[in-house]
């Protein structure tokens, strides 16, 4: 079967709008994580969480007049929906431990006619969270140069510093979406975006290698012609495996339960931005370099 | 078509290889009952599910040095040395202790009570035997005086007044608790030297919450460093309030049991108090002297209670307490749900995929969806075989692993089809499929790879069961993939001389 033909399409002559689109998203990302900041869980504040599951249905006001009586009013209460299941997180920081047991043993008394399930309790010092929080930069810096590294030494140095720009442009604008629908940053998640790092570069590199490869087969073509129809070459698969790894993480999304559904939703926007980005961020990049200066190539 | 039957050969060892090393895994998990050692034996070759999937807690503990005179090197390996003999003791199974830095110990246990492994591992334990003072009485006389003569305002109710009989002892609700330090503070003068208050614990008495207060002499006459053995069993002495509750028998090492000897020998007729942590347990009478070295804690202890506070007097008190500095639990419910959820996701996700698969590529579909399969056993074999964790994301590596390994096979097939169109008969538009698009499967698997080393190195608990499951399974996709999949392309190309390719 056949359904995606070799399009023909002529990305690159596109590539202004790219460059809009995704400077919009980009900047539109950024002001979201300057002026609303993400919202970040207990690994990276410090902190408590307690999710519990009572028996019988109960809502958000009964909860919180119970953390009332210990002088708990502040902390956020959410109930997860279709359930009896609330996450209780801490505000402060201090001592998460006791806030944690003092929570469970109050819950537990104020509502002893019905019977709670400690369904998990998280409680991180301030102290560990910074090491997470350090760590996780690290993280993502260190991954980010060695895909840029890579990309030079198979394929050349452009192709490398536009890989790490797009890679770059992935993870903000997934950030970004990740902001705006108010998800919580917590280690799951970005190891979600991790995933896209290397998803992303995949994509790229799937192009770069039949640039790589067209290079020396359709000499004398004009670059923008070169690179124009190595993404064509190459659209049918991008489609195909997009399309499959969409479907398998929407699979994840929907029912993998909550803990599970975070990690989909960002890897969904994370695959979607990465696919995009391979033709008109990292292709468009080195059309527009090799247009302003061109590199001389061996004839 | 030269080394086909080799390959072919070497595809069916993998598949034996990868079932053979699934099988542990699979009989463990599918099974409805089984004989406990075949449990233990299966165990060890199967694959573990992470704490997130089994329930249990991940804890992260650092020594709290606050307090203490003198901090030796070693005192965060002392703890984690007595912490491994009271968790082997309380019997968890495959628990992980382990160094975290310099300074933390990481716990993880599978399946616990929370709060009873928690006081289990925490407790410090100083174990004392301190004499009562006979003048309790007395000194309480003298600290009403000494506080009446200090009270300007004359408002001042007197310490004694807070105070009052429980069972023998004297008693305070414990609602006065913080009075009453405060003017134990105030009174300090008139405590006699070397002498200071001590707790009981919390108790009910004639409905109220109640603790007894204690004069000790601070100086201790034995530590718990002198206990050979703990045992605990139900009470069986006389008196009515202890019965049915549960005891501790201690036995002394032989020199202390000699001091104990003497000791008993020495104050008969006075009372010896058992101070744990700083709280008083009890505080017996001494009616004559004790030669055995042999005592008893008795408190109104519950069997579990006992029995864990045995566990901690056996393998000695902590050298220092112990700060809870990361903690993630999840309860054996949600560790249910999430199983069932993430597999469940899992599966029908690919299903989709292996039925797209089949529709789009047609027998040559059917060909990569082995080659899928094979994918999983492999990964799930290898986890097996070194003893790795499955933990909820790492059911998403697996997933991923499935849109990986399909990415691989697209690209083959893909290219297969380009080279036909420009008219290549179909064993060479297959040889020129596969190695053309092999560099770009290589590159991308690598580099995915390498984001999950770095995942691996720089993330914590069920991010490296991802990362790990993410690793293995591309390394398995690169076998699978590639070589597999063109072994029995070639095979029934070869075998049935097909001309025409439907891809």
């Amino acid at each position: 079967m056949e359904l995606i033909k070799n399009p023909h399409l002529p990305f690159m002559s596109w590539r202004k709008y790219g460059f809009i689109f995704s400077g919009t998203l980009v900047l539109i990302a950024l002001l979201l994580l300057i002026f609303k900041g993400p919202k970040l869980g207990v690994d990276f504040t410090g902190g408590a969480l307690v999710w519990v599951k009572f028996e019988k249905p109960l809502d958000v006001g009964d909860i919180r007049a119970s953390l009332a009586k210990i002088g708990q009013e502040q902390a956020s209460i959410q109930k997860l929906s279709g359930t009896n299941e609330f996450v209780i997180r801490s505000v402060t920081k201090t001592d998460p431990e006791s806030f944690a047991n003092m929570v469970i043993s109050q819950l537990k008394k104020d509502f002893s006619d019905n019977p709670l399930d400690l369904r998990a309790k998280e409680t991180v010092e301030p102290k560990i969270s910074r090491e997470l929080t350090r760590n996780t930069i690290i993280g993502v810096i260190v991954a980010l140069f060695l895909m840029g590294i890579y990309v030079w030494f198979r394929f050349d140095f452009r192709f490398g510093v536009a890989s790490v720009i797009a890679l770059l442009h992935d993870v903000l604008i997934t950030i970004g979406a990740l902001i705006l629908t108010g998800r919580e940053f917590t280690i799951v998640v970005v190891g979600a975006l991790l995933t896209i790092v290397g998803y992303s570069i995949n994509d790229t590199i799937v192009i770069s290698d039949r640039v790589r490869e067209n290079r020396n087969k359709l000499r004398g073509v004009p670059f923008i012609d070169l690179i124009n129809t190595s993404i064509n070459e190459t659209f049918s698969r991008t489609m195909l495996t997009g399309f499959f790894v969409i479907v398998t993480l929407f699979c994840l999304y929907f029912l993998g339960g909550p803990v599970i559904a975070d990690f989909a939703f960002t890897l969904i926007v994370g695959l979607i931005f990465g696919t995009y980005s391979s033709t008109f961020v990292v292709c468009a990049l080195v059309t527009e370099w090799e247009l302003r200066s061109p590199q001389k190539r061996k004839r | 078509m030269r080394g086909i039957g080799f390959r072919i050969a070497l595809v069916i060892i993998i598949i034996i290889v990868g079932l053979y090393t699934i099988y542990p895994s699979f009989r463990l998990y599918s099974a409805k009952e089984l004989s406990q050692e075949e449990e233990r034996s299966l165990l060890k070759r199967a694959i573990h599910l992470g704490l997130d999937l089994k329930g249990g807690m991940h804890l992260v503990l650092e020594v709290d040095t606050t307090g203490l005179k003198e901090k030796p090197a070693d005192l965060r390996d002392r703890a984690l040395e007595i912490v491994k003999n009271r968790i082997d003791e309380f019997g968890v199974y495959e628990p992980t202790i382990e160094k975290q830095g310099s300074s933390r110990i990481l716990i993880q246990l599978p399946g616990v009570d929370r709060e009873r492994a928690l006081n289990l591992i925490r407790k410090v334990a100083h174990l004392e035997f301190k004499l009562v003072s006979d003048k309790t009485q007395d000194v309480i006389k003298s600290m009403d005086k000494y506080l009446a003569k200090g009270d300007t305002t004359g408002f001042q109710e007197p310490f004694s007044s807070y105070l009052f009989g429980v069972e023998g002892d004297i008693g305070f609700d414990v609602r006065d608790e913080d009075s009453i330090k405060m003017l134990i503070t105030q009174a300090k003068e008139v405590i006699p030297e070397g002498f200071e208050f001590y707790f009981g614990p919390k108790e009910i008495y004639q409905g109220k919450e109640v603790k007894r207060l204690y004069l000790l002499k601070k100086e201790p006459e034995l530590t718990g460093e002198t206990v050979r053995d703990a045992q605990h069993r139900p009470y069986q002495g006389p008196e009515l309030q202890y019965t049915g509750s549960w005891v501790i028998d201690l036995e002394f090492k032989r020199e202390a049991a000699r001091q104990f000897a003497s000791i008993t020998g020495k104050n008969i007729g006075k009372r010896l108090a058992i101070v744990l942590d700083d709280v008083v347990q009890s505080a017996p009478y001494i009616r004559e002297r004790i030669p055995q070295g042999k005592a008893q804690i008795t408190g109104n202890f519950k069997a579990e209670e006992a029995r864990d506070l045995a566990i901690v007097l056996r393998a000695g008190a902590l050298p220092a307490p112990l700060k809870i500095a990361e903690e993630r639990s999840v309860g054996p419910s949600l560790g249910k749900d999430s199983i069932i959820k993430g597999i469940r996701a899992s599966l029908l996700g690919s299903l989709f995929v292996v039925l797209f698969m089949l529709i789009y590529y047609s027998l040559t579909g059917l060909i990569a969806n082995f080659a899928l399969l094979l994918n999983v056993i492999f990964l799930i074999g290898i986890l097996s075989a070194f003893g790795g964790t499955l933990t909820m994301p790492g059911i998403a590596g697996i997933a991923l692993t499935i849109a990986m390994s399909v990415d691989a096979n697209i690209l083959i097939f893909e290219r297969i089809k380009e080279e036909l169109r420009i008219g290549k008969t179909v064993r060479t538009a297959i040889d020129q499929g596969f190695s053309r698009a092999w560099l770009a499967i290589f590159d991308s698997n690598v580099t995915t790879i390498i984001t999950g080393i770095v995942l691996y190195i720089f993330g914590t608990g069920p991010i490296r069961g991802f990362a790990l499951t993410l690793i293995i399974g591309l390394i398995a996709n690169l076998i699978t993939a590639v070589f597999v999949t063109k072994a029995i392309l070639d095979y029934f190309t070869y075998k049935f001389e097909v001309t025409k390719l439907r891809i």
